[in-house]
C-alpha cells in the first residue's frame, strides 16, 4: 500500500471528533518511526515556510528548493529535536539559516535578481478570481512593488519584518529563531516598518 | 515635541497591541494632540496591514511528490551503503586493531627467530669438561654447524640451561676454537655473551 500524504479536507472533517495533534506530538511520533506524522508536518508547514522563504530570498523557485531542503533536514535530523523548544521555532530556524546561506552565496556569485528587472520584462500571473480586471492588475502591481521594497531592505530588517508582519510570529519566537534579544527584534521591526513606510507612503496615499 | 521621543516606542507597541489599558489611553491622548506622531502611527499601521494581507503563494503541485522521491532516494542509498555512518567508526577501529595485532605478531615472530639464533649459551646441567671435549669432537666432525649465525657477536648452541659467567668464559673460548675448526676460513670474535 502506497503511503499517501493525508488531505487537509479529511483532517477538517474529523477535526470535530479528533483532537488535532500538536506539532510537538507529531515530531515525537515521527521520531519513533511514524512516517505519517512527518507527512502531516509537511502539510502544515509547507505553505507558511514557502511564503517566509519566498519573501526572504525573492525567488519562488529557489524558495521551493530551500523549503524542500528544510524538510529533508527535519527528516534527517529528527532525533536532534528536543521538546524544550517549540517545533515551529526549530523548523523556522532551519529555513532561515538556509535562506541566509542562499543570500550569501548569491552575493558571492553576484546573481542577477529578477526583481531588478523592469516591469515590462516580467510575466504577471493574472488570477482568475478578478471581478474588476483593472483593480486586479493594480493589486498585482502593488503587491509586486511591496515585494520589491521588502527585498530592498537589508536582510536583518527583512527577516524580522517578514516573521512579524507577514508570518505573524510573536517577538519571543522571533528572538529564539534568529537568536537575538527581544529588544533588538522590536527595534529592527520598528525601523523596518519606518523604512517601508517612507518608500511605500505614496502607495498608501493613493487609496 | 520632546515627549514624542518617549512615545515612539509606545506607538509601535500600541500598533502591535502589546500595551496595557492605562498606557493605551496615554498613547491615544498623545496621538490626538500630536500631528507628527499620528502620521507615523497611520503610516506604520497601513504598512503592517499591507504586509499581513499580501497574497500567499502556493507550493507547486508536485512539491510533495518531489520531496517523497528525494527521501526515498536517501533511504535506499543509506541502506545500500555497507559502511553506514553508525557502524563506520567501529569497523575502521576493528580494522586498525587487526592490522596492529598482525604487525605485532609478525615482529614478534621475527624477533623470536633472531633470539633463538642468538640465544645465550645454554649447556646441560650435568655438563662436564670431558663431555665438552667429546662434543667438540662431534662438532669437529660435523660438516655443517647447527644454528650458527654469521655475523654474530655471540656464540649460540641450542638446548640446555645457562651456566655461570666464569665457566661460560672458559667454555666460550673453547667453543670458539671448535667453531673456527668447523669453519676455519671465518674468524669469530665474540664481543660478549648475554645471559
Amino acid at each position: 500500500m502506497v503511503e499517501e500524504f493525508g488531505s487537509s479536507s479529511k483532517s477538517k472533517q474529523s477535526g470535530a471528533r479528533d483532537k488535532k495533534p500538536s506539532d510537538e506530538d507529531l515530531i515525537e511520533r515521527f521520531q519513533k518511526g511514524d512516517l505519517y506524522a512527518f507527512d502531516l508536518i509537511v502539510k502544515r508547514y509547507k505553505e507558511q515556510l514557502l511564503n517566509f522563504v519566498y519573501r526572504f530570498v525573492g525567488n519562488q523557485e529557489e524558495a521551493e528548493d530551500i523549503v524542500q531542503e528544510t524538510f529533508l533536514r527535519v527528516y534527517r535530523k529528527r532525533k536532534a529535536y528536543k521538546r524544550i523548544a517549540k517545533f515551529s521555532t526549530w523548523i523556522y530556524t532551519i529555513a532561515g539559516n538556509l535562506s541566509r546561506t542562499e543570500l550569501r552565496r548569491r552575493k558571492r556569485r553576484k546573481f542577477f535578481s529578477i526583481t531588478d528587472m523592469g516591469y515590462e520584462d516580467r510575466d504577471y500571473e493574472i488570477s482568475d478570481e478578478g471581478y474588476n480586471p483593472e483593480n486586479h492588475v493594480e493589486g498585482v502591481i502593488q503587491e509586486e512593488i511591496i515585494h520589491k521594497e521588502i527585498n530592498n531592505l537589508s536582510p536583518k530588517f527583512r527577516e524580522v519584518i517578514i516573521l512579524r508582519d507577514v508570518q505573524e510570529l510573536s517577538y519571543e519566537e522571533i528572538s529564539k529563531i534568529i537568536r537575538v534579544p527581544i529588544g533588538t527584534v522590536k527595534s529592527r521591526v520598528n525601523r523596518g516598518r519606518l523604512k517601508l513606510q517612507s518608500r511605500l507612503g505614496y502607495l498608501m496615499k493613493k487609496k | 515635541m520632546p515627549e514624542c521621543k518617549s512615545f515612539e516606542e509606545k506607538i509601535f507597541d500600541y500598533v502591535d497591541g502589546l500595551l496595557p489599558t492605562e498606557a493605551r489611553k496615554d498613547v491615544v491622548r498623545h496621538l490626538e494632540e500630536c500631528l507628527d506622531c499620528s502620521e507615523i502611527y497611520e503610516g506604520v499601521t497601513k504598512v503592517r496591514w499591507q504586509l499581513r494581507n499580501l497574497n500567499s503563494i502556493k507550493v507547486s503541485p508536485d512539491f510533495e511528490t518531489v520531496l517523497r522521491t528525494r527521501i526515498s532516494m536517501e533511504r535506499s542509498l543509506s541502506r545500500r551503503s555497507f559502511l553506514n555512518r553508525p557502524i563506520r567508526i567501529p569497523v575502521y577501529a576493528a580494522t586498525g586493531a587487526l592490522a596492529f595485532l598482525a604487525a605485532f605478531f609478525i615482529l614478534n615472530l621475527s624477533e623470536r627467530q633472531s633470539n633463538n639464533n642468538s640465544a645465550p649459551l645454554k649447556i646441560p646441567p650435568s655438563f662436564s669438561s670431558s663431555q665438552f671435549s667429546s662434543n667438540q669432537a662431534k662438532l669437529g666432525r660435523q660438516s655443517t654447524p647447527q644454528k650458527i649465525n654469521y655475523p654474530m657477536d655471540r656464540l649460540t648452541i641450542s638446548g640446555g640451561t645457562s651456566i655461570s659467567s666464569s665457566n661460560l668464559e672458559r667454555q666460550t673460548s673453547a667453543l670458539t676454537d671448535s667453531v673456527t675448526k668447523i669453519v676455519p676460513e671465518r674468524r669469530i670474535q665474540p664481543v660478549g655473551v648475554e645471559f
